[in-house]
C-alpha cells in the first residue's frame, strides 16, 4: 500500500452491546488499519443527546460523547494521527454515513475507503 | 466497517440488516465483520507503557501477513478491483489467493477472463511478497474454481476449505431490481457478493462498480485497463 495515501475509515456502529464494538474494533485494528489513516467512528443513535458532534477523540478520550466506547477502543484510537467521534440523532447507520459523507470537506476526502 | 449480527430466516428477508442497506446506500467500500466470523479471542489492544517498550512501534500489527482472498470474474471490473486493492489496502506481507470461477462463461469468454486473471495476478506480485526473498510467486496464488458450482458457492467452499482468511475482497455489479424484488421476497436470491455477505467464513470487503468509478476518477495512476463507464484519461 503506498505510504502517500491517506484512507478515511469509517467504523459504523449503531446501539450495540460493547462486546460487538470491541468485536468490530479487534478485526479494523488487527487486520485493516494503518497509523495514517483517519479513523471516523460513527455512531447512530436513536437517543442522542446531542445532535452531529465531532469530537477528536485522541484528544479528549473523557468526553461524554465518547464515554461510551470501550476503553480498549478509546485506547487504541490515541495511536492514530486523526481520530475522530461523530454521533448521530435519531437515525439510521446507512443515513449517518451518507450524511457524514456530505458534510463540507469530507465530500472531497482524498480517498475512502470504508464505511 | 461495519458489524453484523447475521439475522437469518424470514426475519433477513423481510427486513434487511443494516450491513445490507449501506451496501445498498453508499458508493463506497463497505467491509462487514459477521459476528462469530472474527475470532473473538484476539489479543486486545494495549497502549504503549510507560516503560516506552512498545512506543517505538505503536502498531506493531502492520508488518503481519494477512491471509487475503479475492473472487475475481475475469471482467474489466478485475483489473480495477486489483489497482484499488494495490493503492489502499494491500501491504508487502500479505498473501493474495485468487478465486476465479468460469461458471456460465462459453469458451471465448473463459478465454478472456484466463488472460485477465494472468495480468491481475502479474500486477499483484509487484505489491505484495519481498523481492529479496524472491517470494513474488508464491505471496501470489491463483485458483480456478469448479465450473458446475454457482461461484458464491465454489466460493465460500474454497474459503473453509484453504482458510482461514483475514478478509475476502469481492467486487458488486448490484442487483438487477427483478433479482432485488426476488431477495426480499424469498430471501435467497441474490448477487454473488450478498450471498457471501451472508455465509462467507470470513469478513467480506465489497466494492460496487459505483465505487470503482468514482475511485477511478481521483486514482493518481489509473489502471491499465478502463472500466467501462468510467470517464477516460486524457
Amino acid at each position: 500500500m503506498a505510504e502517500r495515501v491517506q484512507r478515511t475509515v469509517v467504523l459504523a456502529v449503531g446501539d450495540v452491546k460493547a462486546e460487538d464494538t470491541t468485536m468490530l474494533w479487534r478485526y479494523s485494528f488487527a487486520h485493516l488499519l494503518s497509523e495514517n489513516d483517519r479513523v471516523v467512528v460513527v455512531h447512530a443513535r436513536t437517543n442522542a443527546p446531542t445532535d452531529w458532534l465531532p469530537l477528536n477523540v485522541g484528544q479528549n478520550v473523557a468526553a461524554d460523547e465518547a464515554r461510551w466506547l470501550p476503553d480498549e477502543m478509546r485506547d487504541g484510537l490515541k495511536s492514530f494521527k486523526t481520530a475522530e467521534y461523530w454521533s448521530l440523532k435519531g437515525s439510521s447507520v446507512a443515513e449517518a454515513i451518507s450524511e457524514f459523507r456530505a458534510r463540507p470537506g469530507i465530500a472531497h476526502a482524498a480517498m475512502r475507503f470504508a464505511a | 466497517m461495519v458489524g453484523s449480527r447475521g439475522a437469518s430466516g424470514i426475519k433477513r428477508a423481510l427486513t434487511g440488516s443494516i450491513s445490507k442497506s449501506i451496501l445498498e446506500a453508499v458508493d463506497v467500500a463497505v467491509c462487514i465483520v459477521r459476528a462469530g466470523v472474527f475470532v473473538k479471542d484476539s489479543p486486545p489492544f494495549r497502549l504503549p507503557t510507560a516503560s516506552g517498550a512498545e512506543l517505538a512501534s505503536p502498531l506493531p500489527h502492520l508488518k503481519r501477513s494477512r491471509n487475503i482472498a479475492m473472487a475475481l470474474d475475469g471482467s474489466d471490473v478485475s483489473s480495477v478491483l486489483v489497482a484499488w486493492a494495490s493503492q489502499l489496502l494491500l501491504r508487502r506481507a500479505d498473501r493474495v489467493t485468487l478465486l476465479h470461477s468460469s461458471y456460465g462463461l462459453d469458451e471465448f469468454a473463459t478465454l478472456a477472463a484466463a488472460g485477465q486473471l494472468a495480468a491481475c495476478a502479474a500486477a499483484l506480485r509487484k505489491v505484495v511478497g519481498s523481492s529479496e526473498t524472491g517470494a513474488q510467486e508464491e505471496a501470489v496464488t491463483v485458483q480456478r474454481l469448479p465450473e458446475h458450482s454457482s461461484p458464491a458457492h465454489a466460493i465460500q467452499e474454497a474459503l473453509e476449505k484453504q482458510g482461514p482468511f483475514d478478509l475476502l475482497l469481492v467486487g458488486s455489479r448490484g442487483l438487477s431490481a427483478m433479482g432485488k424484488l426476488k431477495e426480499r421476497l424469498l430471501g435467497s436470491y441474490g448477487s454473488v457478493s450478498s450471498a457471501l455477505v451472508k455465509n462467507a467464513p470470513a469478513p467480506v470487503l465489497v466494492l460496487s462498480k459505483g465505487t470503482l468509478v468514482e475511485w477511478l476518477e481521483r486514482a493518481a495512476v489509473p489502471p491499465e485497463t478502463p472500466l467501462k463507464g468510467a470517464p477516460q484519461a486524457a
